[in-house]
């Protein structure tokens, strides 16, 4: 006599504990590695509020807590009932009708729950298996009033069971002993007879008697044959025994011959360990698991979820009465994977839609969700291995190129050709390339932290400053400014000056970097253009003496004339008869006008050549002549002369003005170059050859292959406005006279041995504190 | 020919003394002397029907000596040029020469050189006056004739015989007789060859 109070509250011991850490673990990881997944893996854990039930459920269990069968279904039912969510406290109350089932027994449960339950009121009432419901019935109004019936677990079920009760209802087994026949020469064709296992009991006997009637219709298919009434033990020897060709089929089994009780699960189990042949079963699954090989069977979950659903529609309002009997026909092909497997069953030969118990699980199927989850994890990792490696590998590759770009403005800063410097607002300088350390030939060090003023030139450092200190009012840039530099050695160097100021957000500079381009061999070379462009200026102004020549000779040409003019009127005048002196007279005013206009002619001539200066400086002849030469070498080159030289290598320095000493050489290399127009342009040869002579002086001769001069032309050569050249002045040479006469020296010609003419002329040698010749 | 028999000399010269002093040098010879200080000068006066020559300074501001020689030339006053010059280049001495100047004298010139040139030049210029004057009367005497005797004159003294010319003209050889005399007639000519002469100091063209 057991009652037990279950309590419907969902609890959470429910979930297996593997299962519910796994779970919590899962959502550690996901929480920790992926909250996105994590957000769509919530859990739907919703727990909806327990419907209003007043009264409770009574559930009469027809054996003992500890029958497998029954706790098996009941447990089902609960579990279903509670999915329906009916709640309340069950009470659950056991007639324990396998170890009492004389009527002594129910008469004194029937006082006992009278006693206990008379008055009291259930929302329903189940009853579990034959018992239970006969008990149900015959007390119903007694001792349970109105509370509605609800009976599951019946198989054997015959209408007349309610006693016309109109306020029962339940579920119907209805199992398929020929199915699972069927499936038993299906699965062991070679089969010869199979012994019908059972015990005497009338819960045995009706299972024989209902199953007799359907093995006519196997006719010589399959003996079969009923066990005997057996002490279990001898049953055990039976199966132990059994030939090869014999399969078991076991019905109702609770109690052997000598009255020994058994728990459907542990004789099921029994005779499944002695049993050489597979055991089959068709009634309720309770038995699948306890050693039965399977059949085609009743499930308890499917008869436990029907009665929970009808208790539920019971329970919520229906009228009993209303609700038919369920009757499940879904017997199902169930096995149990163990029992195939020491039997050697292969699973492909069990029919279509088989359920298969302790089926040994993959991990696949046991950890499913952890294993998708893992594979999902392992394969975001691999992208995220995979992008991270990208990422490397994309970083390296900017290492690398900035690594080789660094290198390369390293080395275009370092070894530019200009120098490079950072200053700072106060214009010390920051830092500074190879370049400028090279040419101004300071050490790094000693350039570092200086003021870059330092580096100027006095001529440069004021300007400097003054552009530094205009760089923060104006644009903030300098552009090719020319400076002096003034390097370790004390020498200079022009620089071409560039400079740009970084500045910060606010626009206020920060720093300033400059480029200094060495310009000397530039200014060196523009000095010298300046120069060559000087030096050309006095040959034009040497064309220009020649054309003031022309107009000089003009202008005393003309006071000439009407001198001679007049003074022969004059003549004529005193030889009349009588002379015509009026005449005369006014002729010899105006002799003397046209006198005084050619006495100003000349003298505004020499006003003119007065006003050209003369400068004493000590003179290397070699370079003047080498300068004439460059000068030129074009007119000699384009009248196909051929120039040597042969100047003394250790010519000392004579004094004089070199541009005058220029004028000179040219004028005698240019004449020299027109007398050999005549000559074949083969033989057409100067050679200007300098020297010391005799008395120490310097000698300069222009030797040329042309024409040479006539003996009148060699007497006479030297005077103003001889020429013998059709176009010459003839103040060439006068002029060339002149000036080395005024340098103190002698200029003259000679005719050459070998035809042509060689001009000669000589310079005193410059000495030291011999100023005062200058005139 | 009603002008002046009288000549003149005229002095073109940019330079003020040296114009004074030809002037002078010149007129103490009796010569009369007009001076222009420029070539325009010269060309703006007005031409005088007078036998005399042009002493002529080649080089001078505006117009220069030669091209007013070329001037005169255009207008058809042709007179006697002496050039003088300060500095004379060969070329432009030959183009005055070719123009037809008298002579081309360098400054300073000795005065017997130039009075000679001016004498020459003043011959030179009255002989040109004659000759003109003559051809003046010839061509007026061919104005005479008729425009057959024209055509017969000029074949004439081409040296065509008579019926040559009477072919040339598809008239009979007598008609050509005819024209021939009064043609001499007319001309005033003596002889054939009197006649050809006469055509040659027209410069009469066929």
């Amino acid at each position: 006599m057991r009652s037990l109070m279950v309590n419907f509250l969902p609890v959470r011991s429910n979930i297996p504990q593997g299962n519910y850490y796994s779970v919590k673990r899962l959502a550690f990881i996901l929480a920790v590695l992926f909250p996105l997944l994590c957000l769509s893996a919530a859990r739907g854990s919703e727990e909806h509020p327990l419907s209003q039930a007043d009264k409770p459920i009574f559930i009469l269990n027809s054996h003992h807590y500890g029958n497998s069968w029954l706790d098996t279904e009941q447990a089902a039912i609960i579990d279903e009932l509670r999915k329906e969510k009916l709640a309340g406290l069950a009470t659950i109350e056991y007639m324990d009708s396998g170890s009492y089932p004389d009527g002594e027994h129910l008469r004194e449960l029937e006082v006992l729950f009278l006693k206990k339950y008379g008055g009291k009121k259930f929302s329903l009432l189940i009853a579990l298996h034959d018992s239970a419901l006969d008990f149900a019935v015959k007390n119903h109004k007694k001792i349970f009033g109105d509370a509605p019936l609800v009976f599951s677990g019946q198989s054997n079920f015959k209408t007349s069971m309610l006693a016309d009760d109109k306020r029962a209802t339940g579920v119907v087994n209805s199992a398929d002993p020929a199915g699972t026949i069927e499936v038993m020469l299906r699965l062991h064709p070679k089969t010869g007879e199979i012994l019908i296992l059972h015990d005497y009991t009338s819960a045995g006997l009706a299972s024989r008697q209902k199953l007799e009637p359907l093995l006519a219709g196997f006719g010589s298919r399959v003996r079969f044959r009923f066990s005997d009434n057996l002490p279990v033990n001898d049953t055990y020897q039976v199966l132990e025994t059994a030939p090869d060709d014999t399969l078991v089929l076991l019905l109702d089994y609770t109690t052997d011959r000598e009255g020994k009780e058994f728990d459907a699960a542990e004789i099921t189990g029994n005779f499944s360990r002695r049993s050489r042949v597979p055991i089959y079963s068709y009634a309720s699954s309770a038995r699948l698991g306890y050693g039965i090989v399977g059949g085609k069977l009743v499930n308890v979950r499917t008869t436990a979820r029907e009665t929970a659903k009808l208790a539920k529609r019971i329970v919520q309002g229906e009228a009993v009465e209303k609700v038919p009997i369920v009757v499940i026909n879904a017997a199902q092909y169930m096995f149990d994977y163990r029992q195939l497997e020491r039997f050697q069953i292969p699973l492909s030969a069990l029919p279509l839609n088989s359920a298969v118990i302790n089926r040994p699980v993959s991990f696949y199927d046991a950890n499913r969700n952890i294993v998708l989850m893992a594979w999902t994890i392992i394969g975001f990792l691999l992208l995220v291995i995979l992008a991270l490696i990208f990422i490397i590998v994309q970083r390296r590759r900017l290492t690398l190129a900035l690594q080789e770009s660094k290198a390369k403005y390293y080395d275009l800063y370092e070894n530019a050709p200009d120098m490079y410097y950072s200053i700072d607002v106060n214009g010390i300088i920051t830092e500074c390339n190879e370049t400028f350390v090279q040419v101004t030939g300071y050490s790094k060090e000693e350039i570092i932290g200086r003021p870059i003023f330092d580096f100027y030139h006095e001529d440069s450092a004021e300007e400097a400053r003054k552009a530094f200190r205009q760089l923060f009012t104006a644009s903030g840039e300098i552009r090719n400014a020319e400076r002096k530099v003034k390097r370790k050695d004390g020498s200079l160097i022009g620089v071409s000056l560039n400079v740009s100021a970084e500045r910060d957000k606010e626009g206020r500079i920060t720093s300033i970097r400059s480029i200094w381009r060495d310009v000397t061999e530039r200014q060196r070379a523009e000095d010298k253009i300046r120069q060559q462009r000087a030096e050309l200026s006095h040959v034009r102004r040497l064309v220009t003496i020649g054309e003031f020549a022309t107009s000089i000779a003009h202008e005393i040409n003309q006071p000439l004339t009407a001198i001679l003019n007049n003074a022969q009127a004059a003549a004529r005048f005193l030889s009349f008869d009588p002379p015509d002196l009026g005449e005369l007279r006014e002729a010899l005013e105006d002799i003397i006008e046209d006198d005084k206009r050619a006495g100003a002619v000349v003298h505004h001539l020499r006003s003119f050549l007065k006003r050209q200066e003369f400068e004493r400086k000590s003179l290397n002849i070699n370079n003047i002549i080498e300068d004439v030469v460059t000068l030129l070498n074009c007119e000699v080159a384009d009248k196909n002369v051929s120039l040597t030289l042969d100047l003394a290598a250790d010519t000392q320095a004579v004094r004089g003005d070199f541009v005058e000493l220029q004028q000179v050489l040219m004028n005698l290399i240019l004449n020299a170059c027109d007398a050999m127009t005549e000559a074949d342009p083969q033989r057409r040869r100067l050679n200007i050859r300098s020297s010391a002579d005799a008395e120490g002086n310097i000698a300069v001769a222009v030797r040329d292959s042309g024409t040479g001069l006539d003996s009148k032309a060699l007497s006479r050569v030297f005077e103003p406005f001889f020429t013998t050249k059709p176009e010459g002045l003839g103040v060439g040479l006068s002029i060339s006279k002149s000036i080395i006469e005024a340098h103190e020296g002698r200029l003259w010609a000679e005719n050459n041995s070998g035809g042509g003419a060689t001009f000669y002329f000589t310079l005193p040698v410059y000495r030291e504190g011999h100023h005062d010749g200058a005139n | 020919m009603t002008g002046q028999t009288e000549p003149v000399v005229y002095v073109v010269d940019d330079d003020k003394s040296i114009r004074k002093s030809l002037a002078r040098l010149i007129g103490s010879t009796g010569l009369a002397v007009e001076t222009f200080g420029s070539a325009r000068e010269y060309l703006a006066s007005e031409p005088v029907d007078r036998p005399g020559c042009l002493v002529l300074d080649l080089k001078m501001p505006g117009l220069t000596g030669l091209e007013l020689q070329e001037e005169l030339t255009a207008r058809h006053r042709a007179i006697p040029i002496i050039f003088i010059t300060g500095q004379g280049s060969i070329s432009s001495s030959v183009k005055a020469m070719k123009a037809g100047a008298i002579d081309f004298l360098e400054k300073p010139f000795d005065d017997t050189t130039l009075l000679q040139a001016i004498n020459q030049a003043i011959e030179k210029d009255l002989q040109n006056r004659q000759r003109s004057s003559e051809v003046g009367a010839i061509k007026k005497r061919v104005e005479d004739l008729t425009p057959r005797e024209r055509e017969v004159f000029t074949l004439v003294v081409t040296g065509l015989l008579n019926k040559q010319i009477a072919y040339q003209l598809g008239i009979t050889e007598k008609t050509v007789k005819v024209h021939r005399a009064r043609i001499m007639q007319k001309m005033e000519a003596t002889s054939l060859a009197h006649l050809v002469h006469l055509a040659e100091t027209i410069e009469l063209n066929p």
